[in-house]
C-alpha cells in the first residue's frame, strides 16, 4: 500500500470510476432473496454481499469474490471472478447471481456455486451507458433503475429510468420496456406491484407490473430522501437517508402507512 | 464507439491525474484517514441518530441499518407503529453487510469482518481478513484538486473541504 509508483497506475482508474459513477455511491436490496429462503432474513436491492447456502458473494470495484464459509463461520476466499470496472449491486435469484454496475447488468451462473459462469454481459451504450442499478428479478423479468446524473454519472443528454428486461434467455437479456425517473434508488415487488425509490421525485413510485413490458405508474407514497425498500409479507419497509418508514402493503393501491423511525 | 468513449475519458483523466506542476494551492478536498489500528475498534456502542444511511437488512424482530464508514444501527420493530432502537455495532469504515446463522459479514475499511452477534448487545469479533477489498483513493462528487491519498497513513474514511498547498491529484 505504500508503493507510490503502484498508487499512481490505480488513480486513473478510481478516478474513471468516478466520472462514472460519482455521485451515485448511495448505496444503499428486496423481494425475495436467497437468504430468506433459510429464514436468514432478508436485504435491500442496493447491497454488495449476497449469501447462499455455504457461500458469501462479495463485490469489490471489477471482481465478483466467492467465499465458502468454514467451521467458525469465517469466510474463507476460494474464487474470483473478474469483471469492468464499477460493480455496485448483488442478488442472487434461482441459482442465478444479477450483478448491477454502472455500465453493465452481468448474469452468472451458480448452478455450481463455488464457481460462477458468466452467462451475458448487457451493453449499455445504445440504451444507457453509466448509471446506478440495483436489480430485482421476477419471473423471467429483470428490473432494474438507473440513476443518471448529469456530467457526473452517464452521459449528459440521457435521463435516469426504470428498465424492463426479458431474461428468459439469460445469455442473450433483452430490453423490453421502461419508464423515466427522477432520481431512482433501491427497488421491490409484491406479487404484481413494484415499488421504485425515486429520491429526485421524493417518493416511492408505485408501478403495475402485471405487463412488466409495459409498466405504468399507478401511484406514488411521498416520503423524502428514500433510499431502498425491503418488502416482508404485507409490511414494507423503505429506508430513508435519516430514518425508516413501515407500511401496509396488502393492498398495494392503498398501501397504508404504519410507522416510522428518523432524526 | 463505447470503447472510444471510455478511452477517451481514460485518457483525459490520465492526463489529469499527473503531478501538476506547479502544484497547486487553493480551495479542495483533503482525505481524512482511519488508522489501521482503529479500523479493528469493533463493539457495541450507545444508540445514535441515523445521518446517512446505507444498505438494509431485515430478520426478525430486528432491523439493521448502515451508518456509512460508522457502523451498523440495530432497531427491534415488531411493533411497526412503534421501532425502537437498540445498539449500535461500530464498524469503522464500513459499507456494506450480511447476515447468515449468528454471524455478521462486513466490509471494515479494506478488510472483511466476521463478527458473532447472536448476542445482540454484545458481539464478538470471530475474524478479520486484511486487504480484501480495494481502497477508494479519490474524493466522490468532487471536481477539483485534492490531497493525494496515502494507504501509508491510513484508511481514507472521507473528505473534507481544505485549502490546500501544493496538491497533486485532480478529478474532472
Amino acid at each position: 500500500m505504500s508503493n507510490l509508483v503502484n498508487m499512481k497506475k490505480i488513480i486513473p482508474f478510481f478516478l474513471f470510476v468516478a466520472v462514472l459513477a460519482g455521485a451515485c455511491e448511495k448505496q444503499g436490496e428486496t423481494f425475495i432473496p436467497n437468504s430468506a429462503q433459510n429464514g436468514n432474513g432478508q436485504s435491500g436491492s442496493i447491497t454488495r454481499f449476497a449469501v447462499y447456502g455455504e457461500y458469501l458473494y462479495a463485490l469489490d470495484q471489477n471482481q465478483i469474490q466467492v467465499y465458502k464459509f468454514n467451521a467458525s463461520g469465517t469466510p474463507v476466499l476460494v474464487n474470483k471472478v473478474e469483471t469492468q470496472w464499477g460493480l455496485e449491486t448483488i442478488i442472487i435469484y434461482e441459482e442465478t447471481i444479477y450483478v448491477g454496475s454502472t455500465t453493465s447488468l452481468y448474469i452468472l451462473d451458480i448452478t455450481n456455486p463455488e464457481n460462477p459462469i458468466l452467462l451475458s454481459q448487457t451493453d449499455r451504450e445504445t440504451d444507457l451507458a453509466g448509471g446506478c442499478d440495483p436489480v430485482v428479478v421476477k419471473g423471467i423479468y429483470a428490473f432494474s433503475t438507473i440513476k443518471i446524473i448529469p456530467n457526473v454519472c452517464g452521459l449528459v443528454n440521457q435521463t435516469s429510468r426504470l428498465l424492463v428486461y426479458d431474461v428468459s434467455d439469460k445469455t442473450a437479456p433483452v430490453l423490453v420496456g421502461g419508464h423515466d425517473m427522477m432520481m431512482p434508488n433501491g427497488l421491490g415487488y409484491k406479487d404484481n406491484t413494484l415499488f421504485v425509490c425515486d429520491e429526485g421525485a421524493a417518493a416511492v413510485v408505485v408501478f403495475d407490473i402485471t405487463d412488466p413490458a409495459n409498466c405504468t405508474p399507478i401511484s406514488a407514497i411521498d416520503i423524502t430522501d428514500p433510499v431502498d425498500v425491503i418488502i416482508n409479507g404485507n409490511r414494507m419497509v423503505v429506508s430513508t437517508k435519516t430514518g425508516f418508514s413501515f407500511y401496509d402493503v396488502t393492498n398495494p393501491s392503498q398501501v397504508l402507512s404504519m410507522g416510522s423511525l428518523s432524526f | 464507439m463505447r470503447y472510444l468513449f471510455i478511452g477517451l475519458i481514460y485518457l483525459s483523466l490520465f492526463v489529469a491525474c499527473k503531478k501538476q506542476d506547479p502544484l497547486f494551492d487553493g480551495p479542495g478536498k483533503r482525505p481524512v484517514y482511519i488508522s489501521y489500528e482503529e479500523l479493528t475498534d469493533i463493539r457495541n456502542e450507545e444508540i445514535q441518530p441515523v445521518t446517512n444511511s446505507g444498505p438494509i437488512f431485515l430478520r426478525d424482530p430486528y432491523l439493521f441499518m448502515v451508518e456509512k464508514k460508522q457502523g451498523i444501527h440495530v432497531f427491534e420493530i415488531s411493533n411497526s407503529s412503534d421501532p425502537q432502537p437498540v445498539t449500535f455495532f461500530k464498524i469503522p469504515g464500513v459499507n456494506d453487510f450480511t447476515l447468515s446463522g449468528d454471524f455478521l459479514y462486513a466490509d471494515n475499511g479494506p478488510n472483511l469482518v466476521t463478527i458473532n452477534i447472536s448476542d445482540i448487545l454484545n458481539i464478538q469479533v470471530v475474524s478479520i481478513q486484511n486487504e480484501m477489498f480495494q481502497p477508494m483513493l479519490f474524493p466522490p462528487d468532487h471536481e477539483g484538486f485534492f490531497e493525494c491519498a496515502d494507504p501509508s497513513k491510513g484508511f481514507v474514511s472521507s473528505w473534507k473541504d481544505a485549502i490546500l498547498i501544493n496538491a497533486a491529484c485532480q478529478t474532472w
